[in-house]
């Protein structure tokens, strides 16, 4: 894609530390969720996003100082019936932005109730991230950013109002989560540098497109 | 007369009036014949004065030339030297005759040895001609080949995601000027191909479907336009034409039960259904599998539903989700782009009338997905089929509910058949603590709708065909790279998962698919390429 608006990536193997993330994305049916990835990792804006059934995963990487932070990220469905199928997204997550829609109320009950469950049942250490999308709609908001703001701080999350239209808060709110991440050598996801290998000969590159048959 | 009387006297039981009207048709019709026998005898004299005139004139001229003949010599030698001339001349005239027969004879052979020979060359050009056909089509094959090629050679320089990626092609300028100039001499057939330039201008083009493609990258709109060229080459190929010769006298001979000769039906299907028979036949299919509602709802259920909508409580407590959705369907199709369009309004209704149709499953993500499709072929009273057929009798009704517990269900299969198939990468994915489910269940609730190419998902009809134990890939030469790996995995994993006889191995799978830079693969193997 032409332009890419997320955050540079790494240019070279000369990097320090790489550490890799898994982060889940929560949050009421069309609050943004799938919005705020897609303005994270690609720079793109839909104003109609398609919905997401069961979860999407995309990745992307972002520079630290000398540590290189690769986030995977789970966006998951909104819809109430996806709800049994969220600890499997957040099971073993580093990170979580929950995501409510400044315009609509029940979104941010909602998010309560996922920062909630978070709490309770997800990693201990996780770290959380409240976010308040749609804030290029300020005419409609309907849910304070003191109101919300104040909830975070009772609840030690990171908390930004976003726009994924306008890219505001995007790539920091991510930035915010992987400075709030311990960076240790052993943190994050342990990668193992050897995958499984599916084909006993090597037979060099294959090709990209050639498929099946 | 006496036939005539004698059937006169045996039909005893008529009056007489009877017979005398008999006789006296009899007797005007002798009548008739006897004047029409009179005027023929009055042309048959005619003609005879005619003839005797001629006869008369002919002598006439005889005596004429007779005399013109005679004038030079004396009166006593005519009779003689008359006889003499007459025999000699005769003699000529027979001389003449010969000469003509022998010509006529030569001429005869000469047109028969040359309709031999056109004959011979007639037959040596069907012959050349078919050499050309066969020649024609091998270069179409080639072509078709040479567009593949070409499109796998666009690499991904980026190493996310595909959708992320950018592409280039190998070979600089050579191989595009080479594309470009397939491309016009294909839309001297099919002008709805777009041109380069159109979209290289950054127009969006709509494509049969009334999908938006809209290129930034030179790399993706090549790719997308070596894409349309296969499907054409395809199209122009005598394989095709022949698949559709016997889709049409699949479809003339069994239009009374289509879905009658499965093993004829499942071959036609597997090998894909021609746009133009795609709405009937699905419609069949689905209407096979849901028979019995439809008999018992009646054939205006569909309507009946729609109507109640409005005081519907069940319409009513999914009309928000829905309608947060409509838009969020398929935004790239014109069809379903504006608010307020037919495609729009169609799937609001199907959805909110399946809500009242079953309401213990009622909208659940995934089902717009599923109706938008259907709504692209089929008109919505079909689509609302389609969409019951989905989900109460392909599926298991339990598929969609409120825990998704049938969907949850077929997970575990998966995971456990993986685990007897595929084990080393069963026991891959467990090191490092992945779960299979997070990519396979959206592939599962909306038939790989958000996960294969969309030429690929539109020959899902054979899931809903040849239910869930039968389905297996289908070769699929229309095969986009877009996305392509996720597609691969997710028909390996299928045909794994869904069908007993295939014993694929590892080995088996890394050959079939180029999985390698593809945001699945790489959570499935976690960089194992890198």
């Amino acid at each position: 894609m032409a332009s890419r608006g997320g955050p540079q990536r790494p240019n070279g193997a000369s990097q320090g530390k790489i550490c890799q993330f898994k982060l889940v994305l929560l949050g009421e049916s069309a609050v943004g969720k799938s919005s705020l990835v897609l303005r994270f990792v690609k720079g793109q804006f839909h104003e109609y996003q398609e919905s997401t059934i069961g979860a999407a995963f995309l990745t992307q990487t972002v520079c630290l100082d000398d540590t290189t932070v690769k986030f995977e990220i789970w966006d998951t469905a909104g819809q109430e019936r996806y709800h049994s199928l969220a600890p499997m997204y957040y099971r073993g997550a580093q990170a979580a932005i929950v995501v409510y829609d400044i315009t609509n109320p029940d979104t941010f009950g909602r998010a309560k109730t996922w920062v909630k469950e978070l709490q309770r049942q997800a990693s201990p250490n996780i770290v959380i991230a409240l976010a308040g999308n749609k804030a290029d709609l300020a005419s409609k908001r309907m849910v304070e950013f003191d109101e919300a703001q104040a909830y975070a701080e009772e609840n030690s999350l990171l908390f930004m109002e976003t726009s994924a239209k306008t890219a505001m808060n995007v790539n920091d709110i991510f930035l915010a989560i992987a400075k709030k991440l311990p960076k240790s050598e052993t943190s994050g996801t342990p990668q193992p540098r050897q995958g499984v290998r599916l084909n006993n000969e090597q037979g060099g590159q294959q090709s990209e497109g050639g498929c099946c048959k | 007369m006496q036939r005539v009387r004698s059937s006169v006297m045996s039909d005893s039981g008529t009056g007489e009036s009877r017979v005398g009207m008999a006789l006296f048709r009899r007797v005007r019709s002798c009548a008739d014949m006897v004047s029409k026998t009179k005027v023929e005898l009055a042309k048959v004299l005619n003609r005879q004065t005619t003839f005797q005139e001629i006869l008369k004139q002919k002598d006439e001229i005889i005596e004429d030339m007779d005399g013109k003949l005679g004038s030079p010599h004396p009166a006593p030698l005519d009779g003689y030297d008359s006889k003499k001339r007459t025999s000699a001349l005769t003699k000529e005239h027979h001389e003449r005759v010969r000469v003509l027969q022998n010509q006529n004879r030569f001429l005869n052979e000469e047109v028969r040895r040359l309709a031999k020979l056109r004959g011979q060359e007639h037959g040596k050009m069907r012959v050349q001609d078919s050499k050309v056909r066969s020649l024609e089509a091998d270069i179409e094959v080639w072509k078709l080949e040479y567009i593949s090629l070409i499109q796998s050679s666009i690499r991904f320089t980026g190493t996310d995601t595909i959708d992320d990626a950018e592409l280039y092609l190998f070979g600089g300028d050579r191989h595009k000027d080479r594309i470009l100039e397939l491309l016009c001499e294909a839309r001297k057939i099919n002008p709805s191909l777009p041109t380069y330039e159109y979209l290289a201008s950054g127009e969006v083009h709509v494509d049969c479907y009334g999908f938006k493609h809209h290129f930034e990258d030179d790399g993706l709109l090549l790719h997308y336009l070596c894409q349309e060229l296969s499907q054409h080459f395809l199209s122009q190929a005598n394989t095709f034409e022949k698949h559709q010769k016997n889709w049409l006298l699949f479809l003339k001979q069994h239009s009374k039960n289509l879905l009658g000769p499965r093993k004829e039906l499942k071959a036609l299907v597997r090998a894909g259904i021609p746009d133009p028979h795609r709405k009937q036949m699905w419609r069949a299919f689905v209407m096979a599998k849901v028979e019995d509602i439809v008999l018992e709802k009646g054939p205006h259920y569909y309507r009946t539903l729609c109507n109640s909508v409005p005081d519907s409580p069940m319409a009513a407590r999914y009309k928000k989700q829905i309608s947060l959705d409509l838009m969020r369907t398929m935004p790239s199709n014109v069809k379903f782009s504006t608010a307020g369009s037919k495609g729009i309004m169609d799937l609001q209704d199907v959805l909110l009338a399946f809500c009242i149709h079953n309401s213990t499953i009622g909208y659940c993500q995934g089902m717009n997905f599923l109706v938008a499709m259907a709504l692209l072929f089929m008109d919505a009273q079909d689509a609302f089929w389609t969409l019951v057929a989905v989900t109460e009798r392909y599926h298991s009704p339990a598929y969609f509910d409120h825990n998704l517990l049938g969907a949850q269900a077929d997970q575990s299969v998966l995971h456990d058949l993986m685990s007897e198939k595929l084990p080393d990468l069963t026991r891959h994915l467990d090191a490092i603590d992945i779960e299979i489910s997070t990519v396979t269940l959206n592939w599962f609730l909306a038939i790989f709708f958000d996960a294969v190419p969309f030429q690929t998902v539109r020959k899902w009809v054979k899931a809903v065909s040849e239910g869930r134990d039968d389905m297996e890939d289908e070769p699929c030469p229309d095969r986009p790279v877009t996305a392509c790996g996720d597609a691969n995995i997710s028909k390996v994993l299928v045909s794994l998962s869904l069908s007993d006889d295939r014993r694929k191995t590892c080995e088996e799978i890394a050959t079939e698919t180029s999985m390698s830079r593809t945001s699945v693969f790489r959570v499935l193997t976690n960089n194992a390429t890198n």
